[in-house]
């Protein structure tokens, strides 16, 4: 894949962030900065919107 | 938005994971998932080039999705569990495995074999490239996918019916699959199609448990200590030079010591199998092939003689 289209491919999906043990406030805080959503509906509407796929990560503490 | 409330049908992965990721449009249909690993290394599955592989297979999927697989009936949700209501609320990915093998023992359905989640792709013989999942790089001589014709090289297409463009891809088709039976497995060489099945026997599900946060309370403590033999030593004892094996020392440890184990006595194996290697080979191979509780023999050579000690595991 090339540089430019990597470039398209991150900005074209919709990220989703879901912490399993973090204070959600000051998740918020740290995942919107850098543009993803914190809230599953939300990124589904937006990805119906603009049709774009979603990206969600599930990220855990052990 | 975080596990719990997640529905688990829908976002059905490795809890035992610390970070996983799913591919999926508005409509919920899943394109792939990309994460994993297995006991050697948490690292040693994912790389960056292997995630970028699978986004770009996902938007490829995207350009034409197929439509999203059914969901009957009411979500499944982390919380719902029988288990999870005596908890403290918090609930961290890994508590979904321990929250359904709780119900499950508590209604008398637990089966040893629920343990075998995620097998490796190894378990049926393929090695698959860390950086283009979808890409075999290895097939184990003899194993299923030896006899179902895969060569290194070969791009997997389904696995289990499912699309593969990673490992999680790969291990969640595995986790899916019968415990014994046919495994449908497709592949493109030299621009070909090809399909087969993977026939595997009872028992190819079982992988390497111990580095599962949700299993710690399964998993035996072998709590013996004491050295390595010498080379000059098994030479005495008529040891194979390779071979694991150790001495216990003077602190014989209680659960031990109620199985007759002595000070001095030399430790040679478990249920009649020898282990090659060192003494940390010979108790890994009791944590990855035991559970709290099973009984087992410890094989121990005492005054140059051999002795068999009936052990439970705690």
């Amino acid at each position: 894949m090339t540089r430019r289209a990597t470039t398209r491919l991150f900005v074209s999906l919709a990220a989703l962030t879901l912490f399993g043990a973090t204070a959600p406030a000051q998740t918020g805080k740290l995942v919107t900065k850098y543009g993803w959503h914190t809230d599953y509906d939300a990124a589904r509407a937006e990805a119906r919107r603009t049709g774009k796929p979603i990206f969600l990560v599930f990220r855990c503490e052990p | 938005m975080r596990i719990a409330g997640a529905d688990l049908r829908l976002f059905e992965f490795d809890y035992d994971l610390t970070w996983y990721c799913f591919f999926l449009n508005a409509d919920e249909t899943v394109y792939g998932r990309y994460g994993g690993r297995d006991a050697s290394d948490a690292h040693a599955r994912i790389s960056l080039k292997g995630l970028r592989y699978a986004m770009g297979r996902a938007l490829e999927a995207h350009q034409a999705p197929p439509k999203p697989e059914p969901r009957p009936g009411q979500p499944v949700r982390a919380e719902d569990f029988a288990a999870a209501k005596r908890g403290n609320g918090c609930i961290h990915c890994h508590n979904v495995n321990e929250y359904r093998r709780a119900d499950l023992k508590a209604q008398g359905r637990w089966d040893r074999d629920e343990l075998w989640v995620y097998p490796l792709p190894e378990n049926v013989g393929l090695t698959l490239d860390v950086d283009a999942g979808d890409r075999v790089t290895a097939v184990r001589p003899g194993s299923p996918a030896d006899r179902a014709g895969l060569k290194p090289g070969d791009r997997l297409t389904r696995l289990a019916g499912r699309p593969v463009a990673s490992f999680a891809d790969a291990t969640h088709a595995l986790h899916k699959s019968p415990a014994e039976g046919s495994i449908p497995v497709a592949w493109e060489r030299a621009g070909r199609s090809h399909a087969a099945a993977l026939e595997v026997a009872a028992g190819w599900r079982k992988t390497n448990l111990t580095w599962r946060p949700s299993m710690l309370d399964l998993l035996p403590a072998v709590p013996f200590s004491g050295d390595d033999l010498t080379g000059e030593e098994k030479k005495q004892l008529g040891l194979a030079a390779g071979r694991a094996a150790l001495r216990q020392d003077k602190h014989v440890h209680s659960t031990l010591k109620a199985a007759g184990v002595r000070s001095g006595d030399v430790v040679i194996g478990f249920d009649g199998r020898a282990v090659d290697g060192a003494m940390e080979d010979l108790l890994g191979h009791v944590r990855r092939n035991y559970l709290v509780g099973d009984k087992i023999t410890v094989n121990v050579l005492r005054d140059g003689k051999p002795v068999d000690l009936p052990l439970v595991l705690k």
